[in-house]
C-alpha cells in the first residue's frame, strides 16, 4: 500500500500547482463553514452566558405586562413568609456610546441566585455590596468592561438613559470569568437606583424564583401562581430563555445553509481537482492494474491519497475559519442587535462542533470527490486507461443519464416542498437540490451550446477561436465540473441579487406608504429592537403645541410575554392621514377602521399571522393586566418591520387593557406652509432641557432604515463572494489542468508556427467562453434560485411576503464577473503555455 | 469625588464592622474575612459624622422610647426567655432586630420621583430556639433593606419587624412572632411584670472612657409569656419568663476591649440579675463592665465591674472553633449573693456573621442563706476563631 501511495504521488510532487488549488478549495470551503458556524455559536453562546448570568439561578420568573409587575406585589409575597424570590429591575442604558444591561438588584434577596465574585480575591461582594446601597448611583462592574471603559474603583461616569444623563460610581469590579462570564455587558446597581434611572419607580421587571427553601415542589409553585394578580404569570425561567433565543432561529439557519453554499461550490472545485489528478495519472494506473494490483487496492490507495490531500486542506480551513470567524461574529451580532436581541459577543467561542461540522464536511465532500473519479480510473480494463479518448468518451455517453438524475433530482425537489410546506430546513434542502439537478444539466447544455458558440466565435476570432471553443465540449470530463461550478456560484449571486433587490424595494415601496408623517419624534435608545423607549408624558404636551405643528399621531410599542415567546404590541393613535399608511391583505377597510377605532380587534402584520398561522377573522389570545384576553384579528396588513411580527391595535383599546399611558413616538404633521428644519429645532429646543429626543424628517427615517436593511445583508454579500472566490480557484484549476493536459496539442501548434500570443489567445478564448457559458447558464438558474429565496426561504425563515422583481442590471453584472473571473483565471495558464518550448514538450511525450 | 467616594466607603466599611462586632449585622461572607484580617482596629479612632451619639444622660418616655430612634448609627430590640411546654418539655428562645444605619439619615426634601427601596437603613434579625429535652439548637437569621415595607422599625405603634418576623406593643402587652422557614414557628404574647429598668446612669450606658462611647440602654427584665412553639410538626402550648433589651447609640468597643458575658437571670425570690462583662484582649475585666439589681418591685439599682466576681466552671469547645465558658460562680458580696449558672443545652451557639454563643442557662445559689432557683439567658461574645 505504501509502495503504491509512493508510486501514485510521485506525480502530485511534481505538479504542485493541481495539489495547492485542491488545497486552498478545500481550505475556503471548509474554512466558510467553519466561520459561520463559530459566529452562530459565539453569539449565541454570548447571549446564553448573559441570560443565564442575569437569570442567576432563577428556575422561575414572575412576569407582568408591558411595564412590569407592582413592586407590592414582591412586599406581599415576602411578607407571607415566601422568601425564595428576588426582585429584579432591568433596562438598557448607554455608557460611553455603548450599550450596557442595567440589573437593578436587591442585594438582600439576591444570595441564593446570582453569585458576583469581586475582581483579585474572589471573595464575595461584601462592602460593595453596601456601596451599592450606600453610595448614590454605585454601580459594580466586570473588570474587562471597566478596562474598555477606561474606568476604575471609585471612578465617576455618566449612565444615559432615554436622553437622560445620570450620575454613577464604579463602587467595585467582579471578576469577569467563571459565573461572571456573560455579565460583560451588564452593570449591577440598587434596584432603587435602577428605578429611577429607567424610570420605573414602583415598578419591577420580574421577579425571581428559586424553587427550594419554603417552594420545595410544584405544588407550591402552582400556590404561588395562585396567590398572583391577573397581571403576573409565573413562568420557567429556562424556557423564557429559549424562546428569547428561538427568535433568531430563522437567521441562523439561514446563515448556516449559505455556509453551505460555499462548501457545495467547494465540493466541485475538489471533484475537479481529484478527477483530473487521477486522470493525468491513468498510464501509471494501466500499468500498475497490468502489474497485477487490484482494483481494490488502487481505489483505497487514491481515496488515501485524497483524503491526505484533504486533511492539508480542511486543517488550513479550519484556521482559516477561525480568523474568519472573528470578523463574522461583529456581523452576526450586529444583525441580531438590530433585529432580535442584545448581544455583545466579546469573544469567538472556539467550539469543538463547529470545528467538527467543518471537518465532516470537508472529509465528505473529498470522499464523494475521489470515490467517483477513482472508481471511474479502475472500471477500465488496464489497457484502456491510457487512451484520454475512452475517458471523453465515456463523459459523454454519461450525459443523457445526468439529464435523467438532474430531472429526478429537480422533482423530488418539488415533492420535499410540496410535502413540508413550513419547514425552513426543508425550503433550503430543496434549494440545494435544485441547484444541484441544475449543475447537473451544465455538461449536457455545454456540449450542444459549443458547436453554435464556436461558429459564431470563429467568425471573430478565426480558426484558433473555433478549435478554443470546440475543445471545451471535447475536454467535457473537465470543463463541465469548471463550468458548473463557476455557474453555482454565479447563480448564488444572482439568486442573492434578486432576492435582495425584491425585498429592497418593497421594503422601499412599505416605507414610503407607511411613514406618512412630516417628522418623527421618539425617545433615542441605544439601538436594538427590545429597547424600552418613552417620551416623558409632560413633554408630550409641550411639543405638539410648538408652532407650525398641526396635528400628530403618537405610538406605544411594547413588548409582552405570550406562551409562545415575546410578542411586539404597538399600539396607536391616528392622524387622518395614518390610516392609508397599512396596506391590508384583504378585507374591505371601510369596514375594518371602525372595528378598530371602536377597539373590537387587532390588526397583526403579515409575519405575525404567517408565525401564527392566523387568518382575518381569528381570535388571537394576549395576556393584559387584567387577565387573558381574546382579541378578534380584524385584518392582516403588510409590514416590513419585524419578522417576529406586530400586533397593532388602538391606543385606547391598549390604555383600557394594559392601563399604560406612555408614549414611544409621536408622528408629527406640519401646518401647510410651516418649515421642516424650522419645526425640528424647535421640537429639539423644546425637549433639550428635559429629555433628549430623537427628531427626524420623514427622509431621514427613511434612509436610516434603508441603512439598517443594508447592513442586515452584508453579511450575505462576504458569504457569497467567498463562493465566488471557490469558484475561481476551480476554473483557474481546470483551465491549467486543460492546458496541462494539451500541452502536446499547444506545443504541435506552436511547432506549426503559431506564435506564443497566439497560443496564449487561445487559451484566453477558451476561458472566456466558459465563463460566458457559466454566465448564461447561472441567469435562469439564479432567476429560479431567486425566487425559491423569495418564496420558499424567507417566508419560511422570517415571514415576509415580497414581490419578485428581476433587476437587469444584476443579471449583466452576474454574466460580466463570470467571464472577468474566468478570463482572470486564464492569465496564469496562458502566460504558462507560452514558456514552455515546443521541442522539450513534445519530446517528453 | 475620589476622596469623597473613599471616605464613604470607608464608613460603609466600618458600619458594617460596628455591628459586626455586636454580634449583629453582617450583609455577607465578607465581613467576617475582614473580622479575622483584623482590620477592626480601623474603627476605633475614626469619628462618625453625622450620627447622634449618646453622650448624656437623657429623659426616657414610653412607649415612645419602645420605637426606633433615629439618627443613631445602630439600634436592637432583644428578646430572649424559658418557656414550658405541656408534660415539662423546656424551651428557650431567642428573637432579636437589628436596626443599622448605613449612612446618616437625611432629613432633607428628596427628589421626586423617589425610588421607595431607597433606605440608609439595613436590618437583620436572628431567632433560635433550644430544645433542652432532645438537647437540640436551631437558629434562623434574616437581612433585609430597611424600607418600612420589608423591614422597619415604628414608633407609633411600637413595631419592629422583618418580613413575617414582628415585635409588636399590642393592646395587651406585646406580641412576637417568628419561625425558619420550614417547621420552626414560635407565636407569643408577653406581659410585662415590671416597669423598664433603665442601665447605666439613668439609662446612659457607659463603654469606655470616650465620651459619647456609650448606649442608651434598658430592659423590660421580666415579661410573662405565653403562646404556641411549633417544633417537627407538632405544636406546643408554651409559657415562661422573657427578658427585652432595648439599646442604641453610636459607640463601638474601645481599643483594648474583645468582646462580653452579658448575664439576664431571673431569680425565684422575684429579683433580677443583668451584667455585662465587657472583657479585655488578655480576658480580664474591663472597668466599664456594669450590671443592673433590679427588686421585685421594678426598682433598679446600678452596679460596677469592682461589685462581682465571676468564676468560670467549665468550658465547651465549640465543633466550629472557639473556646467558650460553659458554667459560672457569679458573686455579689454587697448583696449577700451567690449563683451558679449552668447552659441547659452546652451548643447554643450561632453560627450567624459573627459567630456567637447565646443560650438558656439554669441558676441555683443562695441570697442571704436563703436558697435561690432562676432561669435566665447568657451571650458570650468575641470567643469565636
Amino acid at each position: 500500500m505504501l509502495t503504491l501511495l509512493q508510486a501514485l504521488s510521485r506525480y502530485l510532487l511534481r505538479h504542485p500547482g493541481q495539489l495547492g488549488l485542491a488545497v486552498i478549495g478545500m481550505a475556503v470551503g471548509v474554512a466558510v463553514i467553519v466561520a459561520v458556524d463559530l459566529a452562530n455559536e459565539s453569539a449565541r453562546r454570548a447571549f446564553n452566558a448573559s441570560l443565564t448570568a442575569v437569570a442567576g439561578k432563577a428556575t422561575h420568573q414572575i412576569i407582568g405586562g408591558p411595564t412590569g409587575l407592582d413592586e407590592e406585589l414582591y412586599i406581599d409575597l415576602r411578607l407571607m413568609g415566601i422568601r425564595s424570590i428576588a426582585p429584579v429591575v432591568d433596562g438598557y442604558v448607554t455608557v460611553g456610546g455603548q450599550m450596557f444591561q442595567l440589573l437593578g438588584i436587591d442585594i438582600f434577596a439576591e444570595g441564593s441566585f446570582r453569585d458576583y465574585r469581586l475582581a483579585g480575591n474572589g471573595v464575595d461582594v461584601g462592602d460593595s455590596a453596601l456601596g451599592l446601597l450606600i453610595e448614590p448611583g454605585g454601580v459594580l462592574m466586570v473588570d474587562r468592561t471597566a478596562g474598555e471603559l477606561n474606568l476604575e474603583r471609585g471612578d465617576a461616569f455618566a449612565v444615559e438613559v432615554a436622553g437622560r444623563e445620570n450620575h454613577a460610581v464604579v463602587v467595585d469590579l467582579m471578576d469577569g470569568e467563571e459565573t461572571n462570564r456573560g455579565l460583560d455587558r451588564v452593570l449591577i446597581a440598587d434596584i432603587a437606583v435602577a428605578q429611577e434611572w429607567l424610570g420605573l419607580v414602583g415598578r419591577l421587571s420580574r421577579i425571581d424564583v428559586r424553587l427550594g427553601g419554603e417552594l420545595q415542589d410544584e405544588t407550591s409553585l402552582t400556590a404561588l401562581a395562585e396567590l398572583l394578580p391577573a397581571d403576573a404569570r409565573l413562568v420557567n425561567a429556562a424556557g423564557r430563555n429559549r424562546a428569547t433565543l428561538e427568535m433568531s432561529a430563522g437567521f441562523n439557519t439561514s446563515l448556516t445553509a449559505m455556509s453551505l453554499f460555499a462548501l457545495l461550490v467547494g465540493i466541485f472545485l475538489i471533484y475537479n481537482s481529484m478527477s483530473f489528478m487521477v486522470l493525468q495519472r491513468r498510464p501509471i494506473i494501466g500499468v500498475l492494474r497490468a502489474l497485477g494490483v487490484t482494483r481494490g487496492q488502487l481505489v483505497a490507495a487514491l481515496l488515501t491519497e485524497g483524503l491526505l490531500v484533504a486533511a492539508v486542506g480542511i486543517l488550513l480551513g479550519v484556521l482559516l475559519g477561525v480568523l474568519l470567524g472573528e470578523q463574522l461574529v461583529v456581523l452576526v451580532s450586529r444583525n441580531l442587535n438590530d433585529h432580535y436581541f442584545v448581544v455583545r459577543v466579546t469573544e469567538v467561542a472556539l467550539s469543538h462542533s463547529s470545528i467538527f461540522k467543518g471537518v465532516a464536511a470537508g472529509l465528505l465532500a473529498t470522499f464523494i470527490a475521489v470515490i467517483i473519479p477513482a472508481m471511474e480510473a479502475v472500471s477500465y480494463p488496464p489497457r484502456l486507461s491510457l487512451a484520454r479518448s475512452v475517458v471523453e468518451e465515456r463523459a459523454h455517453s454519461l450525459l443523457p443519464w445526468l439529464a435523467f438524475a438532474a430531472i429526478l433530482i429537480v422533482l423530488s425537489a418539488a415533492v420535499i416542498l410540496i410535502t413540508w410546506k413550513v419547514s425552513l430546513v426543508a425550503g433550503f434542502v430543496a434549494l440545494f437540490l435544485t441547484i444541484v439537478g441544475a449543475a447537473l444539466l451544465v455538461p449536457l447544455v455545454v456540449n450542444f451550446a459549443t458547436p453554435v458558440l464556436s461558429m459564431s466565435v470563429g467568425m471573430i476570432a478565426g480558426l484558433p477561436g473555433r478549435m478554443a471553443v470546440l475543445g471545451i465540449s471535447r475536454s467535457l470530463s473537465r470543463t463541465g465540473v469548471a463550468i458548473a461550478a463557476l455557474t453555482i456560484a454565479v447563480a448564488e449571486i444572482v439568486g442573492m441579487g434578486v432576492m435582495v433587490g425584491s425585498f429592497r424595494d418593497g421594503v422601499e415601496d412599505w416605507l414610503g406608504n407607511a411613514l406618512r408623517s412630516d417628522i418623527y419624534v421618539t425617545a433615542p435608545g441605544p439601538g436594538g429592537s427590545r429597547v424600552e423607549r418613552r417620551i416623558d408624558p409632560a413633554l408630550v404636551k409641550r411639543l405638539v403645541r410648538v408652532p407650525g405643528v398641526s396635528h400628530y399621531s403618537a405610538s406605544r410599542r411594547v413588548w409582552i410575554e405570550t406562551v409562545s415567546g415575546p410578542t411586539r404590541l404597538q399600539a396607536v393613535q391616528m392622524a387622518p392621514e395614518s390610516y392609508a399608511g397599512f396596506e391590508f391583505l384583504g378585507g374591505d377597510p371601510e369596514t375594518i377602521w371602525p372595528a378598530f377605532d371602536a377597539g373590537e380587534g387587532v390588526l397583526i402584520s403579515d409575519p405575525y399571522a404567517y408565525r401564527h398561522r392566523l387568518s382575518r377573522g381569528d381570535s388571537l389570545t394576549l395576556p393584559t393586566i387584567l387577565g387573558d384576553h381574546d382579541f378578534t384579528v380584524l385584518a392582516i396588513y403588510r409590514d416590513y418591520d419585524s419578522d417576529q411580527g406586530v400586533v397593532t391595535l388602538s391606543r385606547a383599546a391598549y390604555v383600557k387593557h394594559w392601563q399604560d399611558e406612555a408614549i414611544t413616538s409621536l408622528g408629527i404633521y406640519l401646518e401647510p406652509d410651516a418649515d421642516n428644519g424650522t419645526v425640528i429645532n424647535a421640537l429639539t429646543q423644546t425637549a433639550a432641557d428635559h429629555q433628549a429626543l430623537l427628531v427626524r424628517s420623514n427622509q431621514e427615517i427613511r434612509e436610516w432604515s434603508l441603512r439598517i436593511f443594508d447592513r442586515t445583508f452584508v453579511i450575505t454579500d462576504v458569504l457569497y463572494w467567498l463562493a465566488m472566490v471557490v469558484a475561481f480557484v476551480g476554473v483557474l484549476g481546470a483551465v491549467l489542468a486543460l492546458s496541462l493536459e494539451r500541452g502536446k496539442e499547444l506545443a504541435i501548434l506552436r511547432a506549426l508556427g503559431m506564435t506564443r500570443a497566439q497560443v496564449a489567445s487561445l487559451v484566453a478564448i477558451q476561458c472566456g467562453t466558459i465563463g460566458l457559458l457559466a454566465g448564461l447558464l447561472a441567469l435562469p438558474m439564479g432567476i429560479l434560485s431567486g425566487w425559491l429565496l423569495i418564496h420558499v426561504i424567507n417566508r419560511r425563515a422570517f415571514g415576509w411576503q415580497i414581490d419578485m422583481t428581476v433587476p437587469g442590471d444584476t443579471l449583466a453584472a452576474a454574466l460580466a464577473i463570470a467571464i472577468i473571473t474566468a478570463l482572470l483565471a486564464s492569465l496564469y495558464p496562458a502566460w504558462r503555455v507560452t514558456r514552455w518550448a515546443p521541442a522539450a514538450t513534445l519530446r517528453e511525450e | 469625588m475620589q476622596a469623597k467616594y473613599r471616605q464613604r466607603t470607608l464608613v460603609a466599611a466600618l458600619a458594617s464592622l460596628v455591628i459586626a462586632a455586636m454580634a449583629g449585622l453582617v450583609i455577607a461572607a465578607h465581613a467576617e474575612q475582614t473580622i479575622r484580617s483584623g482590620r477592626l482596629d480601623l474603627l476605633r479612632d475614626v469619628e462618625e459624622e453625622g450620627f447622634r451619639r449618646a453622650k448624656t444622660v437623657r429623659p426616657f418616655r414610653f412607649p415612645e422610647d419602645h420605637g426606633p430612634h433615629p439618627g443613631y448609627r445602630h439600634e436592637w430590640w432583644y428578646v430572649t426567655g424559658n418557656l414550658d411546654g405541656p408534660a415539662g418539655r423546656r424551651f428557650g428562645f431567642e428573637l432579636t432586630f437589628f436596626r443599622l444605619a448605613l449612612v446618616p439619615e437625611q432629613s432633607e426634601a428628596v427628589q421626586e420621583p423617589q425610588s421607595a427601596w431607597k433606605t440608609p437603613l439595613a436590618f437583620a434579625a436572628h431567632f433560635a430556639i433550644t430544645d433542652v429535652a432532645n438537647d437540640a439548637f436551631q437558629f434562623a437569621q434574616r437581612y433585609s433593606r430597611g424600607d418600612g415595607r420589608l423591614a422597619g422599625a415604628t414608633g407609633d405603634p411600637v413595631r419592629v419587624w422583618l418580613e413575617d418576623w414582628f415585635l409588636e406593643q399590642s393592646a395587651e402587652g406585646w406580641r412576637l412572632q417568628a419561625n425558619d422557614g420550614g417547621a420552626l414557628r414560635l407565636a407569643l404574647e408577653l406581659s410585662a411584670v415590671k416597669p423598664p429598668a433603665l442601665h447605666g446612669e439613668r439609662g446612659l450606658s457607659r463603654k469606655s472612657a470616650e465620651p459619647g462611647n456609650a448606649t442608651y440602654y434598658y430592659s423590660l427584665p421580666r415579661l410573662e409569656s405565653s403562646g404556641t412553639l411549633e417544633i417537627e410538626g407538632r405544636s406546643h402550648a408554651v409559657q415562661g419568663l422573657a427578658w427585652l433589651d432595648h439599646e442604641w447609640g453610636t459607640s463601638a468597643l474601645a481599643s483594648d476591649q474583645q468582646g462580653w458575658d452579658w448575664f439576664a437571670l431571673h431569680l425565684s425570690d422575684g429579683s433580677d440579675l443583668m451584667f455585662y462583662n465587657l472583657r479585655k484582649l488578655d480576658g480580664s475585666r474591663h472597668a466599664f463592665s456594669a450590671g443592673t439589681w433590679i427588686e421585685p418591685d421594678g426598682e433598679a439599682t446600678p452596679f460596677g465591674a469592682g461589685d462581682v466576681s465571676i468564676e468560670i466552671l467549665d468550658y465547651w469547645d465549640s465543633p466550629l472553633g472557639g473556646r467558650y465558658p460553659s458554667g459560672w460562680r457569679l458573686t455579689l458580696p454587697a448583696r449577700n449573693l451567690e449563683l451558679t449558672i449552668h447552659p441547659v443545652v452546652e451548643d447554643q451557639e450561632l453560627n450567624t456573621r459573627p459567630r456567637y454563643w447565646e443560650g438558656a442557662v439554669d441558676v441555683a445559689g443562695q441570697r442571704d442563706g436563703v436558697a435561690l432557683r432562676g432561669r435566665g439567658y447568657v451571650e458570650l461574645t468575641g470567643y469565636a476563631q
